[in-house]
């Protein structure tokens, strides 16, 4: 691919003002931007702004935008905070080569509809900060549509939710046919669920249902993946259909509810 | 652009444009060691270290290299060769295509394990280290005892 200008700013401001200012396109790990091989008249590589950190920011874990899937699978300040629940979800992502590229950042701003990361932060209510005065929670931002240009800065998460992931793949590394990650909030309920191929999403109707029961149980664990996948839409892809994926929806919902209340 | 770094323990200029991927430029600088196939970094031929971490370098911009210490299967060569003779033994080399991809992926789990305190050799955590690494031949049953006996080697 090329790349007619090629920018490395040194600071925030100096990123905002190509990414956000004059259009320049934000490189963050860059993989898929190499898979994708477009063109670019204009790119801005983020690696030097000091945004690969994971740290805990009051009730918040903040999660820098260059921080990579592999830091955030071996993080011991996420293993504390949500047990193995990063590790296990973003463990599948291609192999280990890969994950020390691919950043949050990276995989927030594509929207990826194959994201294990999305699904897991989206379940975990995340909120998108953008430099330099703005933050967003991610589930409002699924729900726009793509606007004008953006620099992200980090991603931040409650700090008091526990959370499982469960997923479905052909290979073991391959992107997932369905991902699902079950939360226990502050504020309730949330399941997501990702690779539907689409972009992940929330299911309130069976974040409701599951609110309005004092202990799930077997039967309220399966109720609630059945609604789960009445309230979502599904598609095609070369790894799934729709309905096999709603098929497989409420088992994967209902296995993540179990362990989660186990 | 030119960029300056590190290879294999030598301070390098190289020439590369903006839109290079790092194992293009390698290659086209001498390091024929760091293999190039699937070009979307699945299948782990051409891993090298960066600043110590395993990196697929085709799915990373070459101008990423700046600064960086890069490390191929040449800079380990001493390690390499004594894991190659396992590998051999187990008859897991087959083709060998993908031998210094994996040789070098091989070394930094055995650093990586060595540095979180694993005692015992763990296939199961072996295979997902290894998971982006793809060999046609082996059926990786060789690569796992071969790796077995030299995790042991190092215990002895």
């Amino acid at each position: 691919m090329e790349i007619s200008c090629y920018h490395r700013p040194r600071s925030l401001e100096e990123a905002y003002d190509l990414v956000v200012g004059q259009g320049a396109y934000p490189l963050a790990g860059g993989a898929w931007t190499l898979i994708s091989r477009k063109n670019l008249s204009s790119a801005a590589d983020l690696s030097d702004l000091g945004l690969r950190y994971i740290k805990i920011e009051g009730e918040y874990i903040a999660l820098g935008a260059m921080a990579t899937a592999r830091d955030l699978e071996t993080s011991s300040l996420l293993a504390e905070a949500f047990g193995p629940l990063f590790s296990q979800a973003l463990r599948g992502i291609a192999g280990i080569q890969i994950r020390t590229i691919v950043t949050a950042g990276g995989s927030v701003a594509g929207r990826y509809g194959f994201s294990e990361l999305l699904v897991v932060l989206l379940a975990l209510d995340a909120s998108i900060v953008f430099y330099k005065d703005r933050t967003q929670c991610l589930a409002s931002y699924l729900n726009a549509a793509p606007g004008a240009p953006f620099l992200i800065e980090k991603i931040i998460i409650p700090r008091n939710a526990k959370a499982t992931y469960q997923c479905m793949r052909q290979t073991a590394n391959d992107f997932p046919i369905l991902s699902i990650c079950a939360a226990r909030t502050s504020a309730g309920w949330r399941i997501s669920v990702g690779a539907r191929p689409q972009a992940a999403a929330l299911c309130p109707q069976a974040g409701s249902f599951l609110n309005s029961l004092e202990n799930p149980g077997e039967d309220g664990s399966k109720r609630a993946g059945l609604i789960a996948a009445q309230e979502l839409s599904f598609g095609d892809d070369l790894r799934a259909s729709a309905e096999y994926r709603r098929s497989i929806c409420p088992v994967l919902v209902a296995r993540a509810i179990r362990e989660l209340c186990l | 652009m030119t960029l300056s770094c590190t290879i294999n323990n030598k301070a390098v200029r190289l020439e590369c444009s903006p839109g290079d991927v790092l194992a293009d430029v390698l290659r086209a600088a001498g390091y024929k060691e760091v293999k190039k196939a699937c070009g979307t970094g699945n299948c782990g031929l051409c891993t090298i270290l960066m600043d110590g971490l395993p990196v697929a370098s085709c799915s990373i911009f070459a101008a990423r290299a700046q600064g960086k210490t890069i490390t191929t299967i040449q800079g380990l060569k001493k390690e390499a060769t004594e894991l190659a003779a396992f590998i051999a033994a187990e008859g897991a080399e087959q083709c060998g295509y993908c031998s210094p991809g994996f040789a070098l992926m091989a070394l930094a789990m055995v650093k990586e394990f060595r540095a979180r305190g694993m005692q015992n050799f763990d296939e199961a955590e072996a295979r997902h280290y290894l998971a982006g690494n793809l060999c046609r031949c082996s059926g990786y049953q060789g690569q796992m005892r071969a790796l077995k006996n030299y995790w042991e080697s190092r215990n002895e």
